[in-house]
């Protein structure tokens, strides 16, 4: 653990230029991940007549398989 | 159709993953800005410059935390358009507020002064640095008031209304949300573990520094800022979070009743159970180690209050269902048309209990017509699992106490001038340096997953606030996120490492150890 660097110091990266480094990367990585998978929120064209037809309407057919097994391990609670 | 329950559960997933790790880096942020403001304070105060050198090194620190977590939050927003559409547009006017008040906080204030106080020091008086300083810690304490404003609200929202002509609760008092009991409670115990966060990594590094006999009158008064500080601080959290269990027993008695495993109502006032195996299947508590009258006075503050048991509170639950499946049935005649007095005062007698007739939508697409049985499921969906709960809760105070006894043993040791042969107290201080972080994030499994199965508590159910989208799309931005955020921790750790083994050194003042040893290598 004693080990350290022992290059000058010009030679060493300074840690502005490293933080610069990240940030700038962080920031194109950011940029790609909501290009790639949040550029195009549905809740944009989301209006009270779609939420009501979400909420209140019966869906077209009844509870799927998975809900009635999930539902089925709860009624044991 | 309503969302799948598969994509239901990745979604949270991945709500969860961002969050769990954009608070790695807050707690440090918040408390170590504060352990900047005291060092550079004794500076101001006494002009001598092992202090100044102490903000600049734990300074540097900070920075590469503050860099790394730097809008690791943004992509909690990101979801919020994406994967929870309805639960958006069902809040967004409450929830917006804050969220973008805390944006404002972070981005003008924080960001701000902590540019500033990176290059300012030649260019400010000392205190006007110092004032800098200070806007910095206050600039990261505001954001996260904000933000936990926003969180409390999702846990008890109050000062709202819902608008059936809009579908969405409506804002009615901003002062109410602001001064919500949960964020008041919430942020004084989030922000004090921040401070303890701060205080343990203070603590820990200067351990090893001083186990190396490295800069030892650096180290010495950094570990002598961290122990009172976290003494302090971790005395705080443990009085704070008594006064947040009191809140939950208020306002979030589910929650409380899963965290304490409190199956039936007891006699008051309530015992404790220190601990204990639940067991789910036959709703006991396995084991159980009782504490008498603890749990009583701690969540009511009084020996007369009973807290209410779990069975008693599934029984509750299904009465609101029915209520909720009239509120339910009002609203559909509203929406479609009938505006008479009689439906309307019907839905407004009712609607407080719309959150609990949703619930219902997973068994039954015919919430009016639901069977006794589905009543019955969708009640005991009201109750969040409690071994997570109940483990996660008694991990959090574990931490805790050790944290308590580490400072306490410190600030001890420090007071009788004793603190160098006590070098056991110095390794226990660098190897529990996790803890802290191990306790905020139990913390908050223990906020969020015990606000479950609702994302606003009583007003709307998790399952129906997710977006219809598939389930895939949202395994693989998970996986993005992982890669991503992976990658960061790396570069953090590497790169908070690198500058903890170059230690003051690394200021460049010519005062400190390895620059000494280099220049003899160099001669």
């Amino acid at each position: 653990m004693r080990r350290h660097d022992t290059r000058s110091p010009q030679r060493r990266l300074s840690l502005a230029k490293e933080i610069t480094i990240v940030l700038v990367v962080k920031a194109l990585a950011l940029c790609v991940i909501w290009l790639a998978f949040f550029s195009s929120p549905s809740g944009r064209n989301l209006d009270a007549g779609g939420v009501a037809r979400s909420l209140l309407q019966p869906p077209p057919q009844a509870t799927q398989p998975q809900e009635t097994e999930r539902a089925a391990r709860s009624g044991t609670r | 159709m309503l969302p799948d329950l598969e994509l239901v559960n990745v979604s949270r997933l991945q709500f969860a993953v961002t969050a769990l790790y954009h608070f790695l880096f807050v707690p440090l942020t918040l408390g170590l800005s504060w352990i900047l403001v005291i060092m550079e304070s004794v500076y101001v105060m006494t002009g001598r410059a092992v202090y100044k050198d102490m903000t600049q090194f734990w300074g540097k620190l900070f920075g590469i935390n503050f860099a790394m977590g730097v809008t690791t939050g943004i992509t909690l927003e990101f979801q919020f358009g994406t994967n929870w559409a309805y639960y958006s547009h069902y809040v967004g006017d409450i929830f917006g507020v804050p969220l973008a008040i805390e944006g404002l906080m972070a981005f003008f204030l924080e960001s701000t002064f902590v540019g500033i106080f990176f290059f300012g020091w030649e260019r400010l008086s000392r205190v006007g640095h110092l004032m800098v300083t200070f806007l910095v810690a206050l600039g990261s304490n505001l954001s996260a008031l904000w933000i936990l404003i926003a969180n409390a609200w999702m846990q008890h929202p109050i000062g709202a209304e819902f608008n059936y002509e809009t579908m969405r609760m409506e804002l009615t008092s901003l002062p109410e949300i602001i001064l919500n009991p949960v964020a008041q409670s919430k942020f004084v115990h989030t922000v004090a573990a921040g401070y303890v966060t701060a205080s343990m990594f203070v603590l820990g590094v200067s351990s090893w520094y001083l186990l190396k006999g490295r800069d030892v009158a650096f180290a010495i008064r950094s570990f002598a800022v961290a122990a009172g500080f976290g003494l302090a601080s971790v005395c705080s959290v443990i009085v704070l979070g008594d006064e947040s269990g009191y809140t939950v027993g208020e306002v979030q008695r589910v929650k409380l009743a899963a965290i304490e495993a409190e199956w039936h109502t007891q006699h008051p006032p309530a015992a404790i159970t220190a601990f204990g195996i639940p067991n789910e299947a036959e709703e006991r508590t396995d084991y159980a180690l009782r504490i008498p009258w603890v749990l009583g006075l701690i969540a009511t503050r009084s020996t007369d209050t009973p807290i209410t048991g779990i069975m008693d509170l599934n029984k509750e639950a299904a009465a609101r269902i029915e209520n909720g499946m009239v509120a339910y049935d009002a609203l559909q005649k509203l929406r479609g048309g009938d505006k008479s007095d009689g439906t309307r005062r019907t839905f407004e007698l009712r609607k407080k209990d719309l959150g609990y007739g949703l619930l219902l939508k997973k068994y039954t697409p015919n919430v009016v017509d639901a069977t006794p049985e589905q009543i019955r499921m969708a009640a005991a969906d009201t109750i969040p699992r409690v071994t997570p709960l109940f483990w996660a809760f008694r991990i959090m105070v574990g931490c805790g106490l050790i944290m308590l006894f580490i400072f306490v043993a410190a600030f001890y040791f420090l007071a009788v001038r004793d603190l160098a042969p006590q070098r056991w107290l110095l390794r226990i201080a660098l190897w529990s340096m996790p803890l802290p972080w191990i306790a905020v994030e139990m913390g908050w499994i223990v906020a969020e997953y015990g606000r479950q199965p609702w994302t606003i508590a009583e007003v709307l159910p998790t399952f129906l606030s997710v977006s219809n989208i598939p389930a895939s799309h949202v395994y693989v931005s998970l996986a993005g996120f992982v890669a991503f955020y992976s990658g960061l921790l790396i570069v953090e750790v590497y790169l908070l490492l690198k500058y903890i083994r170059l230690g003051p050194s690394s200021l460049g003042t010519g005062r400190y150890e390895l620059e000494a040893a280099e220049k003899g290598a160099a001669a």
